[in-house]
């Protein structure tokens, strides 16, 4: 549907975006991952025919945007970083015009008009001028601005930036719901958006493609050491000297209490290892009830720091993050020692 | 096209533009009617013509500023560029909404046509190569008001430019400025240059030509040509634009 072939961007000596390519399937809900500045919005502004690239060509349902620009942004959507709202229209006023501008086709205006009001949640500000919505409604007016036309492709930018919660979760759903007919391309800085809604991900930094993937794929290639936490009810000592005698177990963290009377425990095995059933008998065998036990998936963010920064050492659950004391095998043998 | 130049026409009416405009326009040639027809007691037009003129410094700033100064700061040009529309066509979709409240404006205007041929006997179409001359004269203005307004985001920078401009395309010609006293001797052929650059821009001179009745060639040709070179290169910057 979509081909991004070797993308250059340069603002004088700067490169926005350093030879990305990429490409999107049909009915696909791709994300573009990225702190600011790595050349999300340039990249989807390229892809819209907005800017020019440098080097590289973008090609939408087979037209490329620079040789056949009318065919190409027939296809598009977009929804910019700002949405592109003329303050001085009410809603309506706003999508009529849109309507004639894309010169779109459809039999009955109002009501192709109507349908996106109510798929975005708009209906009800129609005639209401622009200028005097709230941030919510405005990028919800600006996301029904991309629908108009029903075009193949939505290029959204950042499409929730700036809303609260529950406005993001609503139009989270509405563009997981726009997914199912159309090609979606969204950027954030956000992970979980990316994660909750869409099929792959191109992580970009400094206008470089860093990975793409799927979310779940990601986090496994990245997460081969098997990690998992336990948290079980008893002492620190003992539940470490028990966990001690299991095989196979590379390290130990121990997070802390975080419940009365228990200990939480970070443990990585070897690799191809898997001593969880050792793990259940020994702590059986000493009395030391299991509460819980799951494997440690990485988030995105931990994927994210990853693969942009390259750092090993950040790499497992968020809560880790904030552990208070970090406890590893040889210092508890010392101790013991004592 | 027909999509922006609705929407520009519609927001000149929406915001006190367009009436401002409509209405600096009628006051000032009230003024100018009855000082130079009523008071003189004349049915000629010339003079009237001849100082309408002077209205464009004020008044087509405010046609023109905003045109796509503000499309870039409020950063709505994303969506008229990222649609399948032609450059060419947004240009002339702006352009032509500015040129329909001036064509309101002349409309309005004609009503002292209409007075003197009641009063008097006026030579009517010489009067009507007049308001065409205002017509011609005031397409050129805008399009050299649109084109400023592509180079910048500010409309005030936009306004205050364009009047600069205005102001100096209409009155360069009343200063009677003659280089070749100032540059004579070895450079005399730069006091000629300069006489001639001053003819040049001496809109005012052209004008006068259609304020007397008579429809010339070369005022016509010096309007219409200098109107589609700056449509011409306000389409060429936008275009740019997106190279940079």
């Amino acid at each position: 549907m979509i081909e991004v072939k070797n993308l250059v961007k340069k603002y004088g000596p700067k490169c926005a975006v350093d030879d990305i390519s990429f490409t999107v399937r049909d009915g696909e809900i791709l994300g573009l991952l990225g702190p600011n500045g790595a050349g999300k919005s340039t990249t989807m502004n390229i892809m819209t025919g907005y800017l020019s690239a440098t080097n590289g060509t973008v090609t939408i349902a087979g037209h490329d945007i620079l040789d056949e620009p009318m065919e190409a942004k027939k296809q598009i959507g977009y929804l910019p970083e700002i949405p592109p709202l003329y303050n001085d229209m009410t809603v309506l006023e706003y999508l009529r015009f849109v309507y004639d501008l894309k010169g779109v086709n459809e039999k009955n205006r109002d009501k192709h008009l109507n349908e996106i009001m109510g798929t975005v949640k708009v209906t009800d500000v129609k005639n209401r001028i622009i200028a005097n919505l709230s941030k919510g409604y405005k990028q919800r007016v600006g996301l029904a601005q991309a629908m108009v036309g029903n075009p193949e492709v939505l290029i959204l930018d950042e499409p929730t930036v700036g809303l609260d919660p529950m406005q993001i979760i609503e139009i989270r759903s509405v563009i997981k719901k726009l997914g199912k007919n159309h090609t979606v391309i969204l950027s954030s800085h956000i992970l979980q958006e990316v994660q909750a809604i869409c099929d792959r991900v191109v992580i970009i930094n400094n206008g470089k493609v860093a990975a793409i993937d799927t979310p779940s794929n990601l986090a496994r290639t990245i997460s081969n050491e098997n990690k998992f936490m336990l948290r079980i009810a008893g002492d620190e000592r003992d539940a470490l000297d028990a966990l001690e005698s299991v095989n196979g177990i590379r390290q130990i963290k121990s997070l802390g209490r975080k419940e009365k009377n228990t200990i939480d425990f970070i443990v990585e095995t070897l690799p191809n290892v898997d001593v969880r059933a050792q793990v259940f008998r020994v702590m059986a065998d000493n009395n030391l009830p299991i509460l819980s036990m799951q494997t440690v998936d990485l988030s995105l963010e931990d994927i994210f720091i990853e693969v942009t920064e390259n750092d090993k050492q950040i790499a497992s659950d968020v809560d880790e993050r904030d552990i208070e004391f970090v406890k590893i095998k040889e210092e508890k043998k010392d101790e013991g020692n004592i | 096209m027909k999509a922006i130049f609705k929407r520009e026409l519609n927001a000149y009416f929406k915001t006190p533009l367009g009436y401002i405009f409509i209405g600096l326009f009628i006051c000032f040639s009230s003024l100018m009617f009855f000082t130079y027809n009523l008071s003189a007691k004349t049915s000629i037009m010339t003079d009237y013509f001849t100082h309408i003129s002077y209205i464009f410094i004020v008044a087509v700033p405010l046609l023109t500023m905003k045109m796509f100064s503000e499309e870039r700061r409020l950063k709505t040009d994303q969506l008229l560029l990222t649609s399948p529309v032609k450059v060419t066509d947004i240009v002339l979709g702006k352009f032509l909404s500015g040129m329909s409240v001036l064509a309101v404006s002349i409309v309005f205007s004609l009503v002292y046509l209409v007075v003197l041929s009641i009063y008097g006997n006026p030579p009517v179409i010489q009067s009507l190569v007049g308001y065409l001359g205002i017509l011609l004269y005031g397409a050129m203005l805008i399009a050299i008001g649109m084109f400023v307004s592509t180079l910048t985001q500010h409309q005030i920078v936009a306004a205050v430019s364009t009047m600069a401009i205005v102001a100096v395309l209409s009155l360069v010609g009343s200063a009677n400025f003659d280089f070749t006293g100032a540059f004579n001797g070895n450079l005399l052929f730069l006091g000629k240059f300069l006489n001639g650059a001053v003819d040049f821009l001496d809109t005012n001179a052209r004008f006068y030509d259609f304020a007397k009745g008579t429809l010339n060639l070369v005022p016509i040709v010096y309007f219409i040509s200098l109107t589609v070179l700056f449509v011409v290169l306000t389409v060429r910057v936008i275009e740019r634009r997106r190279w940079r």
